[in-house]
């Protein structure tokens, strides 16, 4: 049972911190195209 | 619509896949619990083959079109295939152990083919990762591309034609089969993980291409 449960808490785990990985991403660079996207705009 | 689709999907099927294996598949009577890591190893180890297959068809469409979106297609499969390929190769190690007496069997072709799959998907994302120049990047990366979908044949096949301590095939042709409570379990878990696979890809598609577009307004802030 225990190497079952290694396992499937592995296997989450992993699976977990690529969504999180994902999320943290798509979250700063949403901040970062508006910030850019401002700046442009102050420039002409 | 889609991606929330399949995120929803994700939400309600995992752990419907999680019951059914542990509270309704029966347990195996030789191999014990331990069998029940098949259900979620069998689907991983499916996926890191498609993760394969889907960066060597973004590869061969780069070549043919040198479409900028198809690079991207490939860098997303390509970092799936590295998740994917370590938890099939992980809890593979851990099934192996009870059933071989051992994690890792050296002579076993499957399973370092499995492993030269993994290295190739990290050389892919390694070569990516060094290399500066956008268009170079693209078509160097498109080798490791092809050199990744070149193994999936010989890694599916291997266990029929070629030295091997791995199990004989269960759900492909030829295999010993299941119970069919088994069958619905797994089924359930098979689906939970594509739909999973679903949405994590298109969400890692998502910020590929936010990221090309930082990139590309970085360079312009730069100029102006």
């Amino acid at each position: 049972m225990r190497d079952v449960a290694i396992g499937y808490i592995f296997i989450s785990t992993a699976v977990l911190i690529l969504w999180i990985s994902i999320v943290v991403r798509k979250g700063k660079l949403k901040r970062r195209l508006t910030d850019l996207k401002e700046e442009l705009r102050e420039n002409h | 619509m889609l991606k929330k689709s399949l995120g929803l999907a994700s939400i309600v099927l995992m752990p419907i896949a999680v019951y059914l294996i542990f509270f309704y598949a029966s347990t195996e009577k030789t191999m014990g619990i331990v069998q029940k890591i098949f259900y979620f190893h069998v689907p991983n180890a499916l996926l890191s083959y498609a993760s394969a297959i889907l960066l060597g068809f973004a590869s061969i469409m780069y070549l043919i079109k040198a479409d900028r979106a198809w690079d991207r297609f490939g860098s997303v499969a390509g970092e799936l295939g590295v998740v994917f390929t370590s938890t099939a190769i992980v809890s593979g190690m851990i099934w192996g152990k009870p059933a071989w007496g051992k994690y890792w069997v050296s002579w076993d072709v499957r399973l370092n083919l499995e492993l030269i799959l993994l290295l190739t998907f990290i050389a892919y994302l390694m070569l990516r990762a060094y290399l500066p120049n956008e268009e170079k990047r693209a078509t160097l990366s498109c080798v490791f591309g092809l050199l990744a979908v070149l193994n999936i044949p010989f890694n599916w096949l291997s266990i029929y034609f070629l030295p091997t301590q791995h199990p004989q095939p269960v759900v492909s042709p030829g295999g010993g089969g299941l119970e069919p409570d088994m069958w619905i379990a797994f089924y359930v878990s098979f689906i939970a993980w594509f739909v999973l696979y679903g949405y994590l890809f298109v969400n890692r598609l998502e910020v590929a291409k936010l990221q090309e577009e930082v990139d590309y307004l970085e360079h312009k802030v730069r100029m102006a």
